[in-house]
């Protein structure tokens, strides 16, 4: 072989080395047949929404005190007692040549609050004249339905201002001689009531706080209410001094909260287990205090299987609305509202949740509030991989998701919510599927 | 020739039969449409004439245009040739939005052939020539029916049509040539699409796959006469029927590792290659210098084929070039020491987008010589410089300012001879 050839032949063969350049030109995508696969938007899935009744709910151990009566066109008159055992502190007698100044219950408000706070409230403390107990299967709880006899005199009564925003303590002066008791219980040597949290309970069995004259305002406030006593000292100087007795246990300090739905929108929800959208104004509520939750079902999801040329499901897009004029900054949505899993029994369950960075956190809709014409006001919610789940499990029964605050919400908050279904015009709830299609 | 020269050539050529199908980076952006780029240069002596060299034949190289021209080959001889290309384009126009990334280049080795003259009078010759190449991605939005919204997606064409063919050349006299090329059109071209974004968790990427197949027949003939001591003319002529290439497309859509659809006979159809004639003359003087002249008429508008905003319309490519041949004596024989080409061409391709059909025109030079200085002279090589543009920057087109550079190498070595013997 010629060295000629030898050199041509290497030329050749070295010629796959050269590094070769390619570029993507933009251009032509209007005359491709890129018909096979298709993404679909669609909402004509209907989101089918009830309210179902919450028969009761714990109540104790909230860390809230509800006070107030509020009345509200879609749950009725709602109203909130907080009921309370108290225990003296740890005895640091002699409690000699005392002399009585007064004694008052000391509130701290929580920001909580639901109405009208422009008018005085009158604010009712009551003696219960009842131990103040669990239920015996479960004495570490008790629910809002429950009561306790009080004395019908109140221990004292004042009619104040609430500045929940601003926080101010909220006081009433109680009975004077309730008072005169105590720093004599306090004082005279052979009476225990007041050396040991026991003694004292079965001598004093606790507080109710509630009000009688605004029927439109309702407050929280914090667990560490307490009762003051204000006395002097005579010892070398007459000093001024005080004595707390503060709440007990934080299980037997509960809200009784009641609702009378006569003539509200959920009026026929005392007879019902849940109600339909349609029976009540083509709309679905949610307020826990209030005994309602909205739940939305998706109960003809399966069909997307029919859709034409249908091959995957890529997202779900639950958008909740609620009702134009239903909230305002006085009747707040709740800025935080979940979707929780259930069951057939209503029970809640887990809750929707987003993945980021491998660490599960749970959707809360990323609230858009829209004030001005209430159009843009919405929750958004993920839920591809629940209905995903519903499209490919026939045989998983679909309870549905139920609207709610966050669990530390719950029972504390009067944030209340108002959504309409796909035939209200004030608020719709829509499923949008975005899916692909490929023929 | 050594065993060792003969295995490396068969290496070569196993290699360059391989290298079409995956060595495609050149960016085709017309290649989307229809059955993609057709090639057209034959990759033999005439690319640096214009590609005109329907009339033309020779005793040493072969012509693929006409498959008449074989039979002119020299008795006792097989030859080889094979051809790359290098390519640079450059795009302009309204889409080319980025002019840092508006350039590719790429090499593809394009062409293999062989042939021989079995009897003084028939020629036989194989080969593999690329007939069109498709080659494109881009990244653009598909929208989401139902919606103003759109998804991102993502563009690919590759793939590639060739000729497989078996040529058959006949001397029906000193003057009178004919000559049957019988091939098999066959290739695969796969087009996908990716869409992205941010709806679905993983990629959904819709794969068609079309491959295609069907004999095709190409006759030729040639008459070449010496008008006086001083002159030979040419004339050829070859006449393609219209051929039903055969199709069969299969579809995969997958999302991750999901299987959305997947069948493997989508669909099964034909693509229309449509009745080519070719016409041309070359006229020679003293042997040494030669003007051809080419006319090609495709009917791609009988066809029927179109797309949205685009028709396959009648496609006519005029062309021409000339070539100095010096020659050298050995003995009592003449060979050539080498040649000098230059040539221009118009086509108007098969492609009418938004009302305009695409041109494409340019200029060719050519140069080749033997590698020895004997008659029989084993090995020679030719190279061809092609400068042309095509497409417009009208009506948000694309104009591809394209220079490509074709090495061929062309070798004979004795075959079948009873009679010469080569001593080196």
């Amino acid at each position: 072989m010629s060295k000629s050839q030898s050199f041509f032949l290497l030329l050749l063969l070295s010629s796959f080395w050269f590094s070769c350049k390619k570029v993507d030109i933009k251009f032509g995508e209007q005359f491709l047949d890129n018909g096979h696969t298709q993404i679909i938007k669609i909402d004509t899935f209907n989101a089918d929404l009830s309210t179902i009744r919450v028969d009761s709910f714990r109540t104790s151990s909230s860390g809230t005190s509800l006070i107030g009566t509020y009345t509200d066109p879609y749950f009725g008159k709602i109203t909130s007692r907080c009921y309370s055992e108290m225990i003296p502190p740890f005895y640091e007698g002699p409690y000699t040549n005392t002399f009585f100044d007064s004694i008052c219950l000391i509130m701290l408000p929580n920001r909580e609050y639901y109405g009208d706070s422009s008018q005085p409230v009158q604010v009712d403390v009551h003696k219960v004249t009842q131990i103040i107990n669990s239920y015996e299967e479960n004495p570490m709880q008790i629910n809002n339905v429950r009561s306790f006899p009080v004395d019908p005199v109140p221990l004292g009564s004042a009619s104040v201002f609430v500045r929940p925003l601003r926080r101010d303590t909220i006081k009433v002066r109680l009975s004077d001689a309730f008072g005169i008791e105590l720093l004599n219980k306090l004082g005279d040597p052979n009476d225990k009531d007041m050396r040991t949290p026991d003694a004292f309970i079965k001598y004093f069995n606790g507080i109710r706080v509630s009000t009688s004259n605004n029927g439109n305002f309702a407050f929280g406030c914090k667990d560490s209410l307490f009762v003051r006593l204000y006395y002097k000292q005579s010892q070398l100087f007459l000093d001024s001094k005080k004595y707390d007795i503060n709440i007990g246990a934080k299980f037997h300090h509960y809200n009784q909260i009641t609702v009378d739905r006569t003539g509200s929108a959920l009026q026929d929800l005392n007879n019902n287990r849940e109600l339909h959208s349609s029976q009540t104004g083509n709309a679905a509520y949610t307020s826990y205090v209030g005994g309602a939750m909205a739940r939305v079902r998706l109960n003809s999801i399966r069909d997307v299987l029919k859709l034409p040329n249908y091959a995957k499901l890529l997202r779900a897009t639950l958008i909740v609305r609620p009702l134009r004029g239903s909230y305002s900054p006085n009747f707040a949505l709740p800025p935080l509202l979940r979707m929780a899993s259930t069951n057939v029994n209503n029970q809640i369950g887990f809750d929707l949740f987003f993945v980021n960075n491998g660490t599960a956190f749970t959707q809360y809709g990323n609230l858009t509030l829209d004030y001005l014409y209430g159009e843009n006001t919405n929750y958004f919610y993920d839920v591809t991989d629940y209905v995903g789940t519903l499209v490919n499990a026939p045989s998983l029964s679909n309870p549905g998701l139920l609207m709610l605050p966050p669990s530390q919400a719950l029972e504390t908050s009067f944030n209340r919510l108002a959504v309409g279904n796909r035939l209200n015009n004030n608020g719709k709830t829509e499923l949008i599927l975005v899916y692909a299609a490929v023929k | 020739m050594n065993k060792i020269s003969i295995l490396l050539f068969c290496c070569a050529g196993i290699l360059l039969l391989s290298e079409p199908v995956i060595a495609q980076n050149n960016t085709s952006t017309y290649s989307m449409l229809g059955i993609g780029d057709l090639e057209k240069s034959n990759f033999d002596r005439t690319s640096g004439m214009g590609h005109a060299g329907v009339a033309l034949s020779s005793n040493r190289f072969i012509y693929q245009a006409n498959p008449a021209s074989f039979a002119a080959l020299d008795q006792h001889f097989l030859f080889f040739e094979a051809s790359a290309r290098f390519k640079n384009v450059s795009y302009t126009g309204t889409p080319i939005t980025d002019l840092t990334s508006n350039v590719s280049n790429d090499l593809q080795f394009k062409k293999v052939s062989l042939g021989t003259k079995v009897t003084p009078r028939w020629a036989v010759g194989f080969g593999l020539n690329p007939y069109s190449t498709v080659n494109y991605s881009f990244a653009g939005v598909k929208a989401i029916q139902g919606s103003n919204l759109f998804a991102d997606a993502f563009y690919s064409g590759t793939g590639s049509t060739s000729i497989a063919h078996i040529t058959n050349s006949y001397a029906v006299s000193k003057n009178l040539q004919v000559g049957l090329q019988t091939s098999f059109v066959f290739g695969h071209m796969e087009e996908s699409e990716t869409l992205a974004g941010q709806l679905a968790d993983s990629l959904i990427n819709t794969v068609r796959n079309r491959n295609v197949g069907q004999a095709r027949f190409k006759f030729g003939l040639q008459y070449k006469t010496a008008l006086n001591k001083q002159w030979d003319v040419a004339l050829g002529g070859t006449y393609t029927p219209k051929t039903n290439l055969w199709s069969n497309t299969s579809l995969k859509a997958r999302s991750g590792n999901t299987i959305l659809l997947q069948n493997d006979f989508y669909e099964s159809s034909y693509f229309t290659l449509p009745v080519t004639y070719q016409a041309g003359m070359a006229a020679t003087f003293k042997k040494a210098f030669t003007l051809a002249l080419d006319y090609q008429y495709e009917g791609w508008r009988q066809t029927n084929f179109r797309g949205a905003s685009y028709i396959l319309d009648d496609s006519r490519r005029y062309s021409g070039g000339f070539e100095y041949s010096k020659k050298g004596s050995y003995l009592d024989q003449t060979y050539e020491k080498f040649f000098l080409q230059t040539g221009v061409f118009y086509t108007d391709s098969y492609l009418r987008i938004n009302g305009i059909q695409i041109k494409d025109y340019g200029l060719t030079l050519g140069a080749g010589a033997e590698l020895s200085r004997t008659p029989l002279s084993s090995l020679a090589i030719q190279a061809a410089l092609e400068m042309g543009v095509r497409g417009t920057t009208n009506k948000g087109l694309i104009r591809e300012s394209y220079t490509q550079f074709t090495l061929s190498l062309c070798y004979r070595d004795f075959w079948l001879s009873r009679k010469l013997k080569r001593y080196d």
